[in-house]
């Protein structure tokens, strides 16, 4: 009987032990999403600082009691929560992650969902404005607090979620209270941009057309953008799919009724492409990613502005098809990318937003730039074309190819066609054809973006 | 040498024979009427005459000629028709319509030579009011006639008519048979396919009593029109309709 | 309405058409200058040359070629309501248009969803008289049901395909949109070399359609030879309307409006009908790109949608019309 013994008791012990703590270590994804906030501040100041952002006060912070207490309409805004304010109960009501909270002004506890916790200090009105210990309101969020005595400093760290309330472009209003870990996109854009935030694993369906980056090959497929498969969506278990205006309505809305959470966006412009990006990054807790990436297409965007009104405005047709001959409309974006890249574009005044041109009309308008935007066409061909020999693009050879998902993919790489718009509208000018704009911004999203880093900022002591 | 001469016809459509045995001799200027039941076949072998159909087996003799090794214009300046129905699919004036039977004779354009022959056969048969009508709109009557001139400016030998009198009133039944004796008397073939006895003894010479695919009896009117026959032709006792004509 | 005076309109408001488009586009010319141009070519201004006049001619030949294959598909199924598309040849062109883009073929020269579709209506053809003959005699019902048949298979095999393929749908879109925008000397020399044969071999054969239209029996007694016709019309009916929807996709109406219009006062005679046809059809397709070109200046209306928006009148008035001649 002793031969079926094969492990002695001890040796079994340490391997269950090793076998218990390596199945705990899986057991806390949230250890790899942290949210360490620096938040600083100077007695008498006026301002504090969080995550290197400068924040007034709306009133000045107090002490009571030796603690510091602030007004909470301040404290919540930076963590981006939302209160709901009872004036019968003279109760303040929000979300710490899935967990309801509700404070009473004048009393030293609070409702943690139906558990009743103590405060330190009790939430009091000055000057119209509610306030909260800091401390309490730390404690409140389950986040850890440090003093850091030298720099006068508070750390906050630990994770923390604020619910997420997000209304889409086809009407619907969803609240996340964690952010989503199974996303399907059913765009190539929206895949671009959720890549763009770092996001890899948490992707787990895309579209057949879904091909950027790379990695975006390698996910499962979901159909096209106008026939998603309904099933294999479901099949795959997502918590979150992203549309976008073109998914057929029927299929978003049979998504709803089956409980999956689903936001579709349709915007027309790049402007609205940011607050889509900045939504976006509000439900999945990638705020400080898409504040950046917002922040650095803006910059790019109005440096290329900047840079086009030093140079000469050039006639421009941008051919997006060949039978019939096809163009953008004045109320497409596509129009504004042209013009603000310093660019005329030809077929502005032709009604509708993709309107056929007769070739009479483009040899008349006498384009100075050429560009096609569509797969299949080649240079030569458009040089031979019969009756177009007097054409200035033609006689110049200033007829250039454009990737087309650069400019019809209203994505991060939007900016990037823009970029691109420019240097082919403006080569003539361009000195040894050398781009003005010296750091691309496809380096800068593959550096910065794509890949992640932590955004962690440290600040010394102001003063 | 015989004229026309019908030969050992058989003929069967999805496996159902609708002629069989056919033998006929026609001679030169002969009027002959073929005569039986509603589907004994008549039309069919009307049809394989003027080789709209071909039959499986059997030929089809003039001059002692194979037809069928005719080309169609050939056969068609021996052949007209004058089919049950007249057909008008299109509007076309009564003049465009006559001077389509000009066509086995023309090469490409229609010549003055043509219009000129239509012209006096209108003329000749005092058509004239109706030569500029569409054609569509002319009574059944009016179209069966200007259908029988048309065989004149075909200038064919022989005129096949399939029951020309049937949706036809009074005054123009008498046209269209005295129409056709002047045909006969003109010396042309006439084979046809009646329905009544009356217009059968105007104009034949004689009878083909065909039942069930197959011929019964051939000859004179006279002889063969008999109480016995038409009982068995039609396998009811017509004694009662005999009595009629009389 | 007296038949010459008809004629007569027809003519001036040819002319008087042809002199409008001739001036009117992105650049306007005058009345001088497009004389000057038609007397010494070489000498024009070179849009008016390269551009505007084969643009403003293809129109009419277009518009020449669809009314004649409707005059013929008419005469064919002995019907007047016959047009060229009738009988499976645009669910034939629109299939093979189908089948090159879900294989990418579009993106092998220029004009090949062109070249393809024109092979799809000679193909459907094809099949159609096999289907026919199988059947044993081609009647106008035979080929109207086989017609039909292969128009439902077509449809169905190039709706699969474009749920199916990437990006079909998207592309196949534009195919619709296709006009006389982006014509040419080059397809127009395609034009005229199939039209001109076909014209002449159509007049030829001038009295045989005549009688042809009376019925097959009654044809066959005045000496046609009517499987031949028959093979002779459905091929120029094929590369006639093919031809069509190479150089401006698929136009419908023309080939149905026309011929009716003209056989109500000019009766079955092909001699008359083919050229009146010609003119009358031309000027008809040459209007109605004019108006495609001038309405919404300087975007383009494709001209197949002028030409239905003038469809439902005419079926209006085929509805209350009196049938005189």
């Amino acid at each position: 009987m002793k031969k079926y013994l094969i492990l002695s008791f001890k040796k079994s012990l340490i391997l269950f032990l090793i076998l218990f703590f390596t199945f705990t270590l899986f057991l806390n994804p949230k250890i790899s999403n942290s949210w360490e906030v620096n938040f600083f501040y100077n007695l008498g100041e006026k301002d504090f600082i969080f995550n290197g952002r400068k924040v007034s006060f709306s009133n000045e912070p107090l002490i009571i009691d030796g603690r510091v207490t602030i007004p909470i309409r301040d404290i919540t805004k930076v963590f981006d929560i939302e209160i709901k304010w009872n004036k019968e109960e003279r109760s303040i009501e929000f979300y710490s992650n899935k967990n309801k909270i509700k404070l009473f002004i004048g009393k030293d506890f609070y409702y943690y969902d139906n558990e009743k916790k103590s405060l330190l200090i009790k939430p009091f009105i000055y000057k119209n404005l509610s306030y909260i210990g800091i401390r309490d309101f730390i404690d409140i969020l389950n986040l850890k607090i440090k003093w850091d005595e030298i720099n006068k400093s508070i750390l906050i760290s630990g994770y923390f979620y604020p619910v997420t309330r997000i209304n889409d472009d086809l009407g619907n209003e969803i609240t996340f209270y964690e952010p989503p870990k199974r996303i399907i996109s059913l765009a190539p854009s929206n895949t671009e941009i959720l890549f763009s935030l770092g996001l890899n694993k948490e992707i787990i369906g895309v579209t057949e057309y879904c091909d950027y980056p790379d990695d975006a090959k390698k996910k499962e497929k979901v159909g096209g953008y106008s026939n998603p498969n309904l099933e294999k969506i479901y099949s795959l278990k997502p918590d979150f799919v992203f549309g976008i205006r073109g998914n057929p309505k029927e299929t978003l809305i049979n998504l709803k009724k089956l409980n999956i959470n689903v936001l579709a966006f349709d915007p027309k412009n790049v402007d609205e492409l940011f607050d889509l990006i900045l939504k976006i990054g509000k439900v999945l807790d990638k705020r400080e990613e898409t504040n950046n990436l917002v922040r650095e297409m803006k910059e790019k965007k109005d440096s290329i502005i900047k840079e086009s009104e030093k140079l000469k405005k050039k006639k421009v047709y941008l051919e997006i098809w060949n039978n019939p001959y096809m163009s953008v409309g004045e109320n497409t974006y596509l129009n504004n990318l042209i013009e603000e890249v310093g660019g005329i574009n030809i077929a502005k005044k032709a009604k509708g937003d993709w309107p056929i041109l007769s070739q009479e009309f483009i040899i008349t308008e006498n384009p100075e730039v050429i560009i096609i935007a569509y797969m299949g066409q080649n240079i030569e061909e458009i040089l031979n074309r019969p009756g177009w020999e007097n054409i200035d693009a033609v006689k110049n050879k200033r007829i250039y190819y454009i990737n087309p998902d650069l400019i019809f993919r209203l994505g991060p790489r939007i900016i990037e066609g823009m970029e691109e718009l420019f240097n082919l509208i403006h080569k003539d000018e361009l000195f040894n054809n050398e781009k003005i704009i010296p750091l691309s911004f496809k380096k800068l999203i593959s550096s910065n973006i794509f890949n992640p880093e932590k955004n962690l900022v440290l600040l010394k002591n102001i003063k | 040498m015989n004229y026309l001469e019908i030969k050992d016809i058989y003929f069967s459509y999805k496996d159902k024979e609708i002629l069989k045995d056919i033998n006929i001799k026609i001679d030169k200027g002969e009027s002959i009427t073929i005569f039986g039941p509603n589907g004994s076949g008549k039309t069919t072998l009307l049809k394989i005459i003027l080789s709209i159909l071909k039959p499986l087996k059997g030929e089809v003799f003039f001059k002692e000629k194979n037809i069928f090794e005719f080309d169609e214009r050939r056969r068609a300046k021996i052949f007209s028709y004058v089919p049950q129905k007249i057909n008008t699919f299109f509007p076309m004036s009564t003049f465009d319509y006559l001077i389509l039977g000009r066509t086995p004779y023309i090469n490409g354009f229609i010549k003055k030579e043509d219009r000129e022959i239509v012209s006096n056969w209108i003329e000749k048969f005092k058509i004239g009011h109706l030569k500029d009508l569409n054609f569509q709109f002319l009574s059944e009557g009016e179209k069966q006639l200007i259908t029988l001139i048309r065989t004149f400016i075909q200038e064919s030998d022989v005129i096949i008519l399939d029951e020309p009198l049937t949706h036809l009133d009074l005054k123009y039944r008498m046209k269209i048979l005295e129409l056709l004796k002047k045909i006969k008397l003109s010396g042309k073939t006439i084979i046809s396919v009646f329905h009544d006895l009356e217009s059968i003894r105007y104009i034949s010479d004689r009878v083909i009593l065909l039942k069930n695919g197959e011929i019964l009896k051939v000859g004179k009117i006279y002889d063969i029109i008999t109480e016995e026959n038409l009982t068995n032709l039609f396998e009811e006792n017509i004694k009662q309709i005999l009595t009629l004509q009389k | 309405m007296n038949r010459k005076v008809f004629v007569f309109i027809i003519l001036v408001t040819l002319i008087f058409v042809f002199l409008l488009s001739m001036s009117f586009g992105s650049k306007k010319y005058s009345l001088y200058e497009i004389i000057k141009f038609l007397i010494s070519p070489k000498e024009g201004d070179e849009l008016l040359l390269k551009i505007r006049f084969p643009r403003v001619i293809s129109s009419f030949l277009v518009g020449a070629s669809l009314s004649i294959a409707g005059l013929l598909s008419q005469t064919l199924f002995l019907n007047p309501l016959a047009d060229p598309f009738l009988f499976g040849i645009s669910s034939g062109a629109n299939f093979f248009v189908t089948i090159s883009l879900f294989f990418g073929w579009d993106l092998i020269f220029k004009f090949s969803l062109s070249f393809f579709s024109f092979l799809g209506a000679l193909f459907a053809t094809f099949i159609i008289l096999l289907i026919s003959r199988i059947k044993g005699k081609i009647t106008p019902l035979n080929l109207l049901l086989a017609g039909i048949a292969l128009s439902y298979l077509f449809s169905s095999i190039s709706s699969f395909l474009t749920i199916w393929g990437r990006d079909v749908l998207n592309r196949s879109v534009f195919w619709t949109l296709s006009g006389f925008s982006t014509i040419n000397m080059e397809k127009i020399s395609i034009l005229l070399i199939i039209l001109i044969p076909s014209i002449i071999f159509s007049l030829l054969f001038n009295v045989q359609f005549d009688a042809f239209s009376l019925g097959e029996d009654e044809a066959i007694s005045l000496g046609v030879n009517v499987k031949l016709l028959k093979f002779v019309l459905l091929f120029l009916i094929a590369l006639l309307s093919g031809i069509s929807v190479y150089v401006s996709g698929i136009i419908g109406f023309i080939g149905l409006m026309v011929p009716n219009l003209l056989r109500s006062l000019f009766g079955l005679n092909h001699l008359k009908l083919i050229p009146l046809s010609i003119i009358l059809g031309g000027l008809l397709l040459m209007t109605s790109d004019l108006i495609g070109r001038f309405i919404l200046f300087p975007t383009e209306i494709p001209v197949s949608i002028i030409t239905s928006f003038l469809g439902a009148p005419f079926f209006l008035y085929l509805l209350f019309k009196k049938r005189s001649f």
